[in-house]
């Protein structure tokens, strides 16, 4: 098991620690220091045999956990948010580091973290909890497109929730700002929420689409322009790209275009 | 992992010397003193067994009053001059550069280990005729005649404000320590003068310490055994000499015994004030 | 910088405060004849010496030291297996115990000093040579539990977690783990019982003072029978031995950390 605090032995050096749970079962020295060599070339750390913990970067430390924590050939690896304590750029590093270490060894893992990126990139399965209880099991990319309530669609990722009734009849039904053609709130409701992923909504001169509103706010991020919208009192978010840059200024009343296939009705 | 508790009967077995020791020599001897207190005293040094309050009848006492007023008095004085110059002194030691902070230390522990009577003879002789600062002061020409500054009450009191000083800082150095650096940072940056910046933040901030330490002072001071005589004249005897007194030379037990009990009660009753105060702290 | 100049005037005023009665003992400690002036007239080591080759002294000098040692050792066994206990374990009730450890020092040692005086008269045992290495041990032992408890908070608990995750069991944990993050803690839990208890007077006076002179004892009893300069020798000696002791926690240890100062970011 890796911990969240790494848990690294303050009073001995690398290769001690990799090696201590070998020690505590009685192995001798040369096979401690040849399974801690192994160890650590697995996770790129060797000649770090002599170091003291203490002069670790956090990136080694994690590493060094990681190889502990496989020196006894585990058949179930468990990380309790191992990447919290890294800084972001590092952390993305390891995120990928550790899918492919867990691919090569094929050891069954399981990871504990409140970070969605982490989850989403080193997953086969993720299980979304709240409040105690399992919200949602799927893959990554089905918990994204397809999710079952509303605190699954926000956790994941970020999202529109727009509170919807259903319109008259062929209208598909009615939001904040206006209608949404294309959907169907089904099963005899009158009234759910709508998820909306923020890419999955488009900005269009006003005449133009059923659903208005007045931009509040745009946040230009370089790598993507975010565009909240007021309609109503509800706040909807839009993510375009730059070259999809549509001229629009704060204050400017615009049309909103969403995509039927993307929009997900939840039941809460 | 959270402390579970124990289960077994040898989860418990760490605690049995140490429960054993303390029961043993300090429960029962703390016992048998409670009771001596109420026994008889006989002439010869001897005491009976029995159950009279004659011993805490000698409370009431002129005498007995006189000593427990000075003997309140003086540790009142010693914890107040402590704290005064104590607390600025910590706060600066807890702000200074790692080196000075640990010679610091090291003196002042060294300091609060020496022996009382160490302290008393040493004391004695600075203030004496022969061998003080009063022929120092001759030597440098600014005195006449060397002088006795000993034995006297200001005697009596400088050589218990040195025993109690190391004492008061390290009471202090932790909460100094802990202390957020930047309350003061943001009063100066407010316009405030260090001086008043000092006074209206930090003393405000850590006021339950300062109370807390100040009876733990006062309760060290209480202790004094020999200071008192070793630098001044009977009269500046304090409660802690006079229960030896009569425990050692005038063999009156219950008496010193009865004494000691009420001593106790002061003591623990301070102490418990001194937690309450500073607890409060602690949770601020 | 009214600061600066402020700190200098007080550090130097106290510093000035505490080393003064020390300097004239020094000098005094020195002085050729055996009489008690300052400044010396005349220079001589030969007090110190005395220390060492006047029997007297030296057995009082031996008693002192094995005391101390039996003492804190006494001391530290009392301590180390309590705060173990109260870390490892949630058992509320055996606080107790901690006050009881505690007790002792807080309160004025005329009153510790008295009970045991009590006590080893009433179990007869009264003058032995031993009484005064329980009764310190105890009345110390305040001192490696304040240390220890604090040696204890500073352990990460995720290690022992760690550890027990690995296979270990909790006499593994103590012994590989545990012990040795906690013997700085030891090791000046008994530094200070040691030192404590070689410059104590009354707790010894009561136990033992007419049949075992302790080093704090002779001075005393020196003290009304006349002045020798050998008494001044031993004070610096004291003195010397205490800030070596403090002195190589210091350089091996974090002083500031045993004392209490975390920082936030500790």
């Amino acid at each position: 098991m890796v911990f969240q605090s790494l848990a690294l032995f303050p009073h001995l050096n690398v290769g001690e620690n990799v090696a201590y749970p070998l020690r505590i079962r009685g192995a001798g020295k040369a096979d401690q220091a040849k399974r801690a060599e192994e160890l650590l070339a697995l996770v790129d750390l060797r000649g770090f045999t002599d170091r003291p913990v203490s002069k670790l970067s956090g990136g080694q430390r994690q590493r060094v956990a990681i190889a502990r924590a496989l020196a006894l050939s585990p058949k179930l690896f468990l990380l309790d948010e191992p990447l919290s304590a890294l800084d972001a750029k590092l952390r993305e590093a390891m995120q990928v580091e550790l899918r492919k270490l867990q691919q090569r060894l094929g050891i069954t893992t399981i990871v504990v973290t409140h970070d969605q990126r982490e989850a989403m990139t080193m997953a086969d399965l993720v299980v979304v909890m709240g409040n105690g209880r399992i919200q949602q099991a799927a893959s990554p990319v089905e918990i994204y497109r397809k999710p079952v309530n509303s605190f699954v669609a926000d956790f994941i990722g970020s999202t529109n929730l727009l509170p919807v009734r259903s319109g008259a009849a062929g209208q598909g039904v009615s939001a904040p700002g206006g209608t949404i053609p294309g959907v169907a709130l089904g099963d005899g409701r009158n009234q759910a929420t709508l998820s909306v992923r923020p890419e999955d909504v488009h900005l269009v001169p006003a005449d133009q689409a059923p659903l208005t509103g007045r931009i509040s706010f745009i946040r230009d991020l370089g790598a993507s322009i975010e565009t909240f919208v007021d309609a109503e009192g509800t706040q909807i978010i839009a993510v375009t790209s730059p070259r999809e840059r549509a001229g629009f200024q704060v204050g400017d009343t615009v049309g909103l275009r969403l995509d039927p296939e993307a929009c997900r009705v939840l039941a809460s | 992992m959270r402390p579970e508790p124990p289960r077994r009967i040898a989860d418990y077995s760490p605690l049995a010397f140490p429960a054993v020791m303390l029961t043993v020599f300090f429960v029962v001897p703390f016992g048998i003193m409670v009771m001596v207190s109420f026994f008889r005293r006989q002439q010869g040094g001897f005491y009976t067994p029995d159950f009279v309050l004659e011993s805490y009848g000698r409370f009431l006492s002129t005498f007995f009053g006189g000593v427990l007023s000075f003997s309140l008095g003086l540790a009142a004085c010693v914890a107040l001059i402590c704290v005064v110059v104590g607390f600025p002194f910590t706060y600066e030691l807890a702000r200074a550069k790692r080196w000075v902070q640990v010679s610091w230390l090291v003196a002042l522990l060294s300091v609060l280990s020496l022996s009382e009577v160490i302290i008393g003879f040493a004391w004695s002789t600075l203030l004496s005729r022969t061998a003080g600062i009063s022929n120092l002061l001759v030597w440098l020409g600014m005195m006449d005649k060397p002088v006795a500054l000993t034995p006297n009450f200001g005697a009596v009191l400088t050589g218990m404000v040195y025993q109690a000083f190391p004492y008061t800082v390290l009471v202090l150095y932790p909460a100094m320590a802990r202390l957020d650096p930047t309350l003061m940072e943001a009063a100066r940056t407010l316009g405030s003068h260090p001086l008043r910046a000092f006074l209206t933040v930090v003393v405000p901030a850590l006021r339950n310490t300062i109370v807390a330490t100040f009876i733990m002072v006062f309760v060290f001071a209480l202790g004094s055994y020999l200071l008192p005589q070793l630098l001044g004249r009977p009269q500046h005897w304090t409660l802690s000499v006079l229960i030896t007194d009569q425990a050692v030379y005038q063999s009156n037990m219950p008496f010193a015994a009865a004494m000691a009990v009420f001593l106790v009660l002061v003591t623990l009753s301070l102490v418990g004030l001194a937690l309450l105060v500073g607890r409060k702290d602690a949770a601020a | 910088m009214t600061g600066t100049l402020f700190r200098r005037v007080l550090f130097s005023l106290v510093a000035l405060f505490l080393a003064a009665p020390l300097i004239v003992i020094a000098g005094v400690s020195v002085n050729a004849q055996r009489t008690l002036v300052f400044p010396p007239a005349g220079f001589s080591m030969r007090w110190y010496g005395a220390v060492f080759t006047d029997a007297a002294w030296r057995g009082s000098m031996t008693a002192s030291v094995v005391v101390a040692t039996l003492a804190a050792a006494l001391a530290v066994c009392i301590a180390f297996p309590l705060s173990w206990f109260l870390w490892r374990r949630h058992a509320p009730w055996a606080r107790v115990f901690q006050m009881l450890g505690t007790a002792p020092f807080v309160l004025p040692p005329v009153i510790t000093a008295l009970g045991f005086l009590a006590f080893w008269t009433t179990v007869g045992a009264y003058g032995q040579p031993w009484t005064v290495v329980v009764a310190h041990g105890i009345f110390f032992v305040t001192l490696p539990l304040v240390t220890l408890s604090l040696g204890f908070a500073s352990i990460d608990r995720s290690l022992v977690e760690a550890a027990s995750t690995m296979g270990a069991d909790d006499r593994t944990i103590l012994r590989t783990i545990v012990l040795p993050l906690i013997r700085p803690y030891l090791i000046s839990g008994f530094a200070f019982a040691f030192v404590l208890s070689l410059n104590e007077y009354i707790v010894a006076y009561m136990a033992v003072g007419f049949t075992l002179e302790t080093l704090p004892i002779k001075i005393f009893n020196s003290l009304r029978y006349g002045y020798t300069p050998t008494m001044a020798a031993i004070s610096i000696l004291f003195v010397a031995v205490a800030a070596l002791i403090f002195g190589l926690i210091a350089r091996f240890g974090d002083l500031p950390k045993l004392l209490g100062a975390w920082s936030s970011h500790d």
